[in-house]
């Protein structure tokens, strides 16, 4: 009667360990998976990012915000109005979230100043960079060529002077 | 009696045969086969979630080449991988407003459920369409809206790229007494479900002044879209087409919300005035600016278009006259 009872139990503990065995199999078949899934959902997510960059800083510098219009003559296209950025940099916080990215930075790079002074209302136009929202470059970052425009006093004269400037674009991948 | 007893051993001997390992067998059994369909149902709505994000975002990545230029009207069209629903929903709170695109996707024949549906937020954006619209190939064009609205000003000032977003599987029919200057535009934009005759059976119908079995009714002088979702009204032709491919309702949060980015852009325009002044313009346009921004800040609804246009055409002269020292 015990032998039996012996067995049995371990015919149990046999069946147990298998059926465990199984369970286990089961859930890293899932792990495996499921990772993978989010791997690949992570790759997507950062392609998506990537193609969007590659049109983002051509469509912020051509956006009523910042481009010149007829301001500066014709209107032109990739052009920068620097008072105009100036002046979307006083209410740049209601624009944190509007590009959906993390910094727009603009700099005059021809002609070139030894030293790298920021715009700011106080000291414009003697300036050649403007940080909008002021969070620096971080992740990754796009830029494009583009005119950078602003008027100037010239002998009781206003003239329309334009330089070439490159657009930075920095965003964040999102990996939540 | 006797029959009865030998029964009911049986029943006891067939109790006995199902040993303990058989029943722990089955349980665990049951318990890890529940678990296996719990786990790929999860699987499945996860893959649909995945497959709805994908396809929000594609759309909103295939739509930014309609906002990188200045021509007057850019197409697109974007094809999804099985049969489609998109649901825009605005919405005109916060500084900008919001916009959300949806899409639900055809499975073995069923839409996706709505749960496992991923809303992309888009502020930047003005896309006009109906909703849900549904399709597996769409096109979207664009038109960038401006003040004035009218196209023989020489400087207008843009707010914004507005898209319009129509399914391949809907026709519309435009007829009537069209003005030249849509049919000219329609013709060019080229798009394969616009018809400006022979159209097909089931399209829908929009009519410029009176007509028959018109679905949507454009008084084009009087600047008025009438249509089942309810009436709108419209200045210029951007805004038109935009009355034409959405609800009523759409369109009028839309424009709330084309309204909050015309006033943040009154600020920007007033500091460059300000800086503009102090290089030695005259900055005679200044209260104009605050005026206007005041306006389009106490934008009710499409019927206040017109007092905005009226007074977008007075603030364009003051800027025309300003020569070099013009602000747009």
């Amino acid at each position: 009667m015990v032998k039996i009872c012996e067995k049995g139990q371990i015919k149990i503990q046999q069946m147990a360990f298998m059926l465990l065995a199984i369970f286990i199999l089961f859930v890293m078949i899932g792990i495996v998976i499921v990772s993978s899934k989010i791997s690949k959902l992570e790759e997507t997510a950062v392609e998506y990012q990537e193609q969007n960059a590659l049109t983002l800083a051509s469509k912020i510098a051509n956006s009523p915000e910042f481009s010149c219009g007829n301001s500066f003559g014709n209107q032109k296209s990739d052009c920068v109005d620097l008072e105009k950025v100036l002046g979307l940099k006083k209410i740049a916080e209601d624009y944190e979230d509007f590009w959906e990215v993390s910094n727009i930075e603009i700099r005059i790079i021809y002609p070139q100043d030894e030293e790298e002074i920021e715009c700011s209302q106080e000291n414009y136009p003697n300036c050649n960079y403007i940080d909008l929202l002021e969070k620096g470059i971080s992740g990754f970052s796009v830029s494009n060529y583009v005119s950078v425009c602003h008027k100037e006093k010239n002998i009781n004269k206003i003239v329309n002077i334009c330089e070439l400037g490159q657009i930075i674009v920095s965003y964040e991948v999102e990996n939540d | 009696m006797l029959q009865f007893q030998e029964i009911k051993m049986t029943f006891k001997k067939g109790q006995l045969n199902i040993s303990f390992g058989w029943i722990f067998a089955i349980i665990v059994g049951a318990f890890i086969i529940f678990l296996v369909i719990y786990g790929i149902t999860k699987f499945s709505g996860i893959q649909q979630t995945q497959q709805s994000a994908e396809t929000s975002r594609s759309i909103e990545v295939l739509l930014n080449p309609l906002e990188t230029g200045f021509e007057t009207a850019q197409k697109v069209t974007i094809s999804t991988p099985s049969e489609t629903k998109i649901y825009l929903q605005c919405s005109d709170s916060g500084k900008f407003g919001n916009q959300k695109i949806m899409t639900r996707q055809k499975i073995l024949g069923k839409y996706s459920d709505e749960e496992n549906s991923v809303n992309v937020t888009i502020i930047s954006r003005y896309i006009f369409s109906e909703s849900p619209i549904e399709g597996k190939n769409f096109f979207a064009f664009s038109k960038p809206y401006e003040f004035p609205s009218e196209e023989d000003y020489e400087f207008p000032f843009k707010i914004a790229d507005l898209i319009y977003l129509t399914s391949s599987d809907e026709n519309y029919c435009f007829k009537g007494s069209i003005p030249d200057e849509i049919e000219d535009e329609v013709s060019e934009l080229n798009q394969e479900n616009l018809f400006l005759e022979d159209c097909p059976s089931g399209s829908i119908n929009v009519c410029f002044g009176s007509g028959s079995n018109c679905d949507v009714e454009v008084n084009y002088n009087q600047g008025e879209i009438e249509k089942d979702s309810g009436v709108v009204f419209f200045e210029g032709d951007a805004l038109m087409y935009a009355g034409i491919f959405s609800d009523a309702d759409e369109y009028e949060c839309q424009l709330s919300r084309l309204m909050k980015r015309a006033e943040q852009l009154m600020i920007i325009y007033q500091e460059k005035n300000t800086l503009d002044k102090a290089q030695g313009c005259s900055g005679g346009i200044e209260s104009d600016l605050i005026i206007f921004g005041n306006l389009v800040r106490n934008f009710g609804n499409s019927e206040d278009i017109f007092v905005i246009g009226d007074y977008a055409e007075r603030l364009n002269k003051l800027n025309s006259n300003q020569g070099t020292c013009r602000l747009w």
